[in-house]
């Protein structure tokens, strides 16, 4: 509905329907920009710029792709371009100090105990996903957290999908090999099923 | 399949994009290796870490924080991209490039000095001899005629500078044509192997002829430029032939 509104627009987008946008999307771009950049204000200088982008390039948009996905698009770009510009590949690694926002985030229906160990297990992951190189953590990033299919991650990309394939079947053993040679003795946490974020042991059954 | 082969292929396992046959390999080989289970396991456990990280963000502040800079940009942009609407688009362009031409060229031709600059002030003045203090060349300029500023009506001097390979060749030929007129030879001065300058006299009332008998040699007569010198004109006229040889 957004982007017939959108597409019916001659030269310029007004501002109601680009409103709209944002607030649609906004989630899905800081959040992809965080994991890209692993630093929140970065994060939000670059979710600032991708709309910024998104709003002069809106009447080029063809239709070609979901509205998410060429935010996605545009979202990754405005990332490289800023990791480029400020020379940040060397020192994008998650760090500590950088404040989870998760926290503050509202609506969480967990006991203090159950937030500790989210929020434990959270830092871990993050820690392991920073250390992946960029290009497998794009990868991973876009299809377990945005949920995207192998054929958008290769549209926003602008790689083939056996790229897509490879990069993430290689992004996700060595996530899982950092993960697990960093803590070996660390016994995974089964969480309250309601969060969405139950592990399983997978058994022969299970196949 | 052995457990190598197995594991590449294990993190795609669950998203169902290995082929039919890889796909019955995996799962053939999982009911028989503990090992390769414990792999997917793994695989799988870290997937669902990755989804503590689905974190949604919104956040209203940040989104009107969005809007204002677009607007505050868009202010800013605005201008730049009027300019660069013009410029794509080339008929107004060209027609604002014609006119600022024609505005420049009519300005010029209106405040053009009425008492133009003294010649022992143009810049580039050149002299034949101590006499000829009213001599000035420009150095692109080929050939140049002035009339005379000593007070006479009657004949005017005229100069004639010719650039080119063919010195020799060229002056025979412009002073046979000019022959037809009463004109004199004065003086000629040779200013380089390329260049000499004729200085000569023709009555002012024929000088129209003069310059219709250069052009018609091939050379190319410039609107003449007017000086003033000791309250009487000069006249200026400037002829350029193109070296060919």
């Amino acid at each position: 509905l957004i982007l017939k509104s959108l597409r019916k627009t001659s030269s310029v987008t007004p501002l109601s329907q680009f409103e709209l946008l944002v607030e649609q999307q906004y989630g899905k771009v800081f959040r992809f920009s965080l994991r890209l950049l692993n630093n929140s204000a970065d994060a939000e200088d670059a979710t600032q710029e991708a709309f910024l982008r998104a709003y002069k390039g809106l009447t080029r948009f063809k239709g070609d792709s979901s509205l998410a996905t060429w935010m996605y698009r545009i979202t990754y770009t405005t990332c490289m371009d800023m990791l480029r510009t400020k020379h940040r590949h060397q020192d994008s690694s998650w760090s500590k100090e950088d404040t989870d926002l998760w926290e503050s985030l509202p609506d969480r229906s967990l006991t203090p105990e159950q937030i500790a160990l989210i929020k434990e297990d959270r830092n871990r992951i993050k820690k392991a996903l920073s250390l992946l190189s960029l290009e497998f953590r794009t990868v991973v990033v876009l299809r377990e957290i945005e949920d995207l299919s192998y054929e958008d991650i290769a549209r926003i990309l602008d790689i083939p999908i056996g790229t897509v394939r490879s990069r993430l079947a290689r992004g996700r053993r060595m996530l899982s090999e950092l993960l697990y040679a960093e803590n070996k003795a660390c016994e995974l946490t089964d969480y309250p099923s309601e969060s969405g974020i139950t592990t399983k042991k997978v058994g022969t059954d299970e196949l | 399949m052995n457990c190598d082969t197995i594991r590449e292929l294990l993190p795609l396992f669950d998203d169902g994009r290995l082929t039919v046959r890889e796909q019955m390999d995996v799962r053939d080989h999982l009911l028989r290796c503990s090992s390769c289970r414990d792999e997917l396991n793994k695989i799988r456990e870290t997937s669902s870490f990755l989804h503590l990280l689905k974190e949604e963000y919104h956040d209203p502040k940040k989104v009107n924080h969005i809007i204002r800079q677009v607007k505050k940009d868009q202010k800013r942009v605005e201008p730049l991209e009027w300019m660069r609407n013009l410029l794509r688009q080339p008929v107004p362009l060209g027609g604002v490039l014609i006119m600022t031409v024609f505005l420049a060229t009519v300005m010029t031709l209106k405040f053009w000095p009425e008492n133009p600059i003294p010649l022992d002030k143009v810049s580039d003045i050149s002299l034949l001899n101590e006499s000829d203090t009213f001599m000035s060349f420009q150095s692109p300029v080929l050939m140049r005629a002035f009339s005379d500023p000593s007070g006479s009506t009657e004949r005017s001097l005229q100069y004639a500078e010719i650039k080119t390979a063919d010195i020799n060749g060229h002056k025979q030929r412009l002073i046979e044509r000019l022959n037809d007129f009463p004109i004199t030879l004065v003086n000629e001065s040779v200013i380089d192997e390329n260049t000499i300058l004729l200085l000569f006299t023709v009555r002012t009332n024929q000088q129209d002829e003069v310059i219709t008998q250069i052009k018609n040699l091939g050379y190319t007569v410039i609107p003449p430029l007017v000086f003033l010198d000791q309250g009487e004109w000069e006249l200026v006229i400037r002829i350029e032939k193109e070296v060919t040889e």
